[in-house]
């Protein structure tokens, strides 16, 4: 789909989707890349478009990326405060982070950054970093509950094939 | 710092339970994208401004929520497993 195309998108059976992003440029930083896409997850939460669905993003050479921010504070701002309705069967991480801000946790739509630790000495060697691997392995033991609940709920085991399985796949190949 | 733009860091996978959704948008900062149904069903609509209004395609403070439906044309395309989009 070509830039600049207005759509949404309506989920009728659970589903797995993979998809990506691309631009014609080819000089961006990656710092900028990494902010366009937290621009991006925010223009989604902003108008709650994205309901009960969840948003792996997985993200390398972030770690000075990352430096500006909080991560924990980053990856909770993306939660979208949107209808309540029951929550019972959610993970308890995911009850616990939305009933603290007063989101719904049955409605909420839940972006994880899984990022990969950058192996380039130029990024690891910044000790002003916060601890960013612990951050990142907490984020993908969510991810972990999420995808549990999500596969017993539909029965598929597609999102461990697709994702986590080359999410841990690409960390265990980093310094992570 | 690269010099290639890192596509495979703008990948992504989106898992949805029925009944998710996102309403109409564009995607940020002049993105492409490229998608890919594993598994499930989703149908992706998609709004095309009439040639008569031009204007709408562009106008940022269009109500995200009600559609002027003169003003679009609106195809829906259903995505499957395997489909890609």
């Amino acid at each position: 789909m070509p830039p600049g195309v207005l759509h949404s998108v309506l989920t009728i059976e659970p589903s797995l989707m993979v998809g990506g992003h691309f631009m014609s440029q080819h000089t961006l930083r990656n710092m900028m890349l990494v902010s366009l896409m937290l621009k991006e997850s925010r223009v989604m939460s902003s108008n709650a478009s994205h309901s009960d669905m969840m948003i792996v993003l997985v993200v390398r050479h972030v770690n000075r990326l990352m430096q500006p921010w909080d991560c924990e504070t980053c990856l909770m701002n993306t939660f979208l405060p949107v209808e309540k309705t029951s929550s019972d069967d959610w993970p308890v991480w995911l009850r616990r982070y939305s009933s603290n801000r007063g989101f719904a946790a049955d409605w909420l739509a839940a972006l994880f950054l899984l990022p990969i630790v950058a192996t380039s000495s130029e990024d690891s060697d910044d000790d002003r970093l916060p601890n960013v691997n612990s951050i990142y392995k907490l984020t993908v033991q969510k991810a972990l509950l999420f995808i549990d609940y999500w596969t017993k709920r539909t029965g598929s085991t597609a999102f461990q094939e697709a994702v986590i399985s080359k999410a841990i796949a690409m960390m265990t190949t980093s310094d992570g | 710092m690269t010099d290639t733009f890192p596509t495979e860091q703008v990948n992504y996978w989106i898992a949805s339970n029925s009944g998710a959704y996102s309403t109409r948008h564009v995607d940020a900062n002049g993105f492409s994208t490229a998608a890919t149904m594993l598994t499930g069903l989703k149908i992706w609509y998609v709004f095309l401004p009439n040639d008569a209004h031009p204007e709408n395609f562009r106008d940022e403070t269009i109500n995200p929520i009600i559609i002027p439906m003169g003003h679009w044309k609106i195809d829906a395309i259903i995505l499957r497993g395997g489909d890609t989009m």
